[in-house]
């Protein structure tokens, strides 16, 4: 079975980005949520294999996110990549300091996504 | 293709979010006149020019980007409380909300527009200063720095104000199903938003129940803790006060922006929309109308059946099966239907935010009001409706209302204002929009028309018809074309675009007081039901909601009257026209000895009869486009198969009336 990959992001053109440059690396398993608790619905029921979050979302923002996947005993060695934007660097530190593992800068190319990709689920 | 597959995905989403952007700014500036605006409102601004930003930039579209950039710092700044909301902050925000709109209209996404003046705008604005303001302290709180960790910069802020503010700040801790979490904190957090603002919401981390999940929702508020406690009915909920000294302001602190919070979508309301392409509905239909038409033959051969072999058996299941086929197919019709028809209200929405805008322009005052909003629609006509809705409002501000001074000169109040009302009308829905301006003057009208020779100097033309000059190409009768209202194209357009969607438009006035434009306009266009008739051999569809009553007349009874064949009905006369002759097709002969039946279609003031040698029948049809080489054809809206492959024309009875009021 092929590993599954979580997007968290509000926008939709932004994750259809995401996951078509996910699908040009490999064959994954793609969620899509477009809200934080979307995202917490659906953690217990998939072994996810990576997340991608974007930090300025509706209801729970990305670092809450991180800090639950990261103090939760079951989901806390799953890596975490921060989306953001430029002009957020103090809400990347904060996202970084609470556990993430990488972060991308909007707009980035799909080859630093595949890079992220491939060194933690490659 | 997949490249165009993106594209349009880019134009949905930002097109969406600029709508936002107005409403929101509309709502900021609103509340700002009432007291504060709701950070909620100010953040989802923040949000949208940053979501355009992200989004705008994988594309690549340089200006839209920088200008989006520009405008999310902007705000971000308002956000964090360091730039104040002025008068002229609200209208730079506007002026960067139309570039960004022209920009993702256009083809090039802007490439190569000039946005200099613009970005240097947004900077400005930027260095707008707040007053000088000393940093709440987070001291005296009792805030985990686990908590704090969470917190993005603008939350911080967000706490930091209400502390400034002296409000009450409490944690509410509740644990949820898993399964349902998100209604249930829905309900809660829009509970706890008639009390303050919310400034977040985190999952909590500490242990919670199988199969449950805890939460923490930080609140400020002025309320005191015994107004919480009582009004609260949820289970499992706990409550901290977590200000060290219970300082807060009390009611004569400021006003909790209670009412505008309400107004904030609950997160219930966006999981349960789904965005749909309309030509995939437009697909279902099609399909639905094909059913029909198979559910048609198979009644025929049903019927076959039935003559040969009686009323028994097999042919009895299929009558059985058949009907209850009928029933099904007109469900799913009608639940078809209804996902293509929205309220008024979103096109009001645009309506108000450009009028608004328009008025500004003009240094004109306005009042708009609306009756009807929710009525509802085809959405294909409400998106046709957006262009000649604007038209006729633009009309109305530039035109119709006067300036202040000659208002009150007049004995008018200041302000002027325009009525739109809404309503459904057997088939049709008619939207009125009247203004309480100086009304259209007739003399004009026909000095106008006679100035470019659409009307003998000598004529004398009835109101209607000196109306219907209106709606002529080329005709204006404001004499210097002012910028606003267009460049000279005018009412003729706006009838076209009606036609389009097979909507009619009326005007009325009384000089000096007021004028009224009525549009008239079928719920859907999709299936309609139609009266097959037959007219000289040939056969054609009529759609049934424009058809008032269907008569018969002997063939003497057709008479002459200026040029004009008409009938005497009942203390009326009433024109009526041959297909034949209109259509330019060979008659069979002109006089029928059994006569006629005279269809009447119209509506208003405006009648007129068709002549038909046969009733066919009644059926609902699908009507399709012409193709390219019979699109401009007068009087025929589209075609439409009849089962067993036969196709008759379907009729565009608006324009009859227009041949009947000028042959």
């Amino acid at each position: 079975m092929s590993d599954s990959i979580l997007i968290v992001e509000d926008s939709s053109t932004m994750r259809s980005f995401i996951s078509s440059t996910i699908e040009g690396c490999g064959d994954y398993e793609i969620y899509e949520s477009a809200t934080g608790f979307e995202a917490l619905k659906l953690l217990p029921q998939i072994g996810f294999k990576l997340i991608i979050t974007d930090i300025n979302m509706p209801d729970i923002n990305g670092l809450e996110l991180i800090s639950f996947v990261r103090k939760n005993q079951q989901y806390k060695d799953i890596p975490m990549v921060i989306i953001s934007t430029e002009g957020t660097e103090m809400d990347r530190r904060k996202g970084m300091a609470l556990g993430a593992n990488e972060y991308l800068v909007k707009p980035f190319r799909p080859e630093d996504l595949q890079k992220i990709i491939m060194k933690y689920i490659g | 293709m997949e490249q165009n597959k993106a594209t349009k995905e880019f134009v949905a989403e930002s097109e969406e979010l600029i709508d936002k952007i107005f409403k929101d700014i509309d709502e900021i500036d609103t509340a700002r006149k009432k007291g504060k605006p709701n950070p909620d409102t100010i953040n989802d601004l923040f949000r949208s020019a940053h979501s355009l930003k992200g989004i705008s930039s994988m594309f690549g579209f340089k200006e839209i980007t920088e200008a989006s950039h520009r405008m999310e710092d902007l705000l971000d700044k308002v956000r964090l409380s360091k730039v104040p909301i002025t008068d002229a902050l609200i209208k730079t925000l506007y002026a960067a909300g139309d570039t960004l709109r022209t920009m993702i209209s256009s083809e090039t996404f802007g490439k190569g527009m000039d946005i200099g003046p613009m970005l240097q705008q947004l900077r400005d604005a930027e260095t707008a200063k707040q007053e000088e303001q000393k940093d709440a302290i987070f001291e005296d709180i009792l805030l985990t720095k686990d908590i704090l960790a969470v917190l993005t910069e603008y939350e911080e802020s967000r706490l930091r104000e209400n502390i400034k503010d002296g409000n009450n700040l409490f944690k509410i801790a509740a644990s949820f199903s898993l399964l349902s979490f998100d209604k249930e904190l829905a309900d809660l957090t829009n509970q706890l938003k008639s009390f303050g603002e919310i400034i977040t919401t985190l999952p909590s981390t500490t242990e919670a129940r199988e199969g449950e999940i805890k939460f923490d929702i930080l609140l400020g508020t002025t309320a005191p803790e015994e107004h919480l406690t009582s009004s609260l009915d949820f289970k499992n909920i706990k409550l901290q006060n977590i200000r060290k000294q219970a300082t807060a302001k009390g009611p004569e602190g400021p006003a909790a922006v209670k009412g505008v919070m309400d107004e904030s979508a609950s997160i219930k309301g966006i999981a349960q929309t789904v965005r749909v392409d309309i030509s995939k509905l437009d697909y279902i239909m099609n399909i639905v109308g094909e059913l029909v038409l198979s559910k048609t033959n198979l009644v025929k051969i049903s019927e076959s059946i039935r003559k040969s072999m009686g009323f028994t058996g097999v042919s009895v299941e299929l009558a059985k099966t058949i009907k209850e086929l009928e029933r099904k197919l007109k469900e799913l019709q009608l639940g078809v239907l209804e996902i293509r028809m929205i309220p008024l209200s979103q096109l009001f929405d645009k309506v108000t935010r450009t009028a608004t805008r328009i008025a500004k322009g003009l240094n004109k005052e306005i009042e708009l009001e609306f009756y009807g909003a929710d009525t509802e629609l085809d959405k294909l006509i409400i998106e046709e409706l957006t262009d000649p809705m604007m038209h006729i409002i633009r009309n109305s501000i530039d035109h119709g209302i006067e300036p202040a001074e000659e208002r009150l000169i007049a004995g008018k109040p200041a302000k002027g204002k325009i009525v739109i009302r809404a309503y459904q009308k057997g088939n049709h829905v008619l939207i009125e929009i009247e203004d309480d301006g100086r009304g259209i003057s007739l003399s004009s009208v026909r000095k106008k028309a006679v100035e470019k020779g659409l009307l003998q100097p000598s004529a004398k033309p009835a109101r209607d018809e000196l109306f219907n000059m209106l709606f002529l190409p080329g005709f204006s009768t404001k004499s210097d074309v002012s910028e606003v209202s267009g460049r000279g194209v005018g009412l003729d357009v706006v009838k076209t675009n009606l036609r389009a969607v097979s909507g009619m438009i009326d005007v009325d006035t009384q000089e000096g007081k007021w004028s009224r434009f009525t549009l008239t306009l079928p719920v859907t266009l999709a299936i309609i039901q139609a009266l097959l008739i037959e007219a000289d051999g040939k056969r054609y569809a009529v759609p049934l909601n424009s058809i008032n009553e269907s008569l018969s007349v002997p063939s003497d009874e057709i008479r002459i009257v200026e040029n004009k064949e008409v009938i005497k009905l009942r203390e009326t006369v009433l024109p009526v026209v041959r297909l034949s002759k209109l259509f330019n097709f060979n008659t069979i002969g002109d006089k029928q000895e059994q006569g006629y039946y005279v269809i009447v279609v119209g509506s208003g003031e405006k009648w007129v009869g068709i002549l038909a040698d046969k009733f066919v029948g009644q059926q609902d049809v699908v009507i399709k486009p012409l193709g390219k080489l019979l699109k401009g054809v007068k009087g025929i809206a589209g075609a439409a198969d009849i089962g067993s492959g036969e196709i008759v024309l379907v009729l565009d009875v608006s324009v009859f009336m227009e041949e009947a009021v000028r042959s």
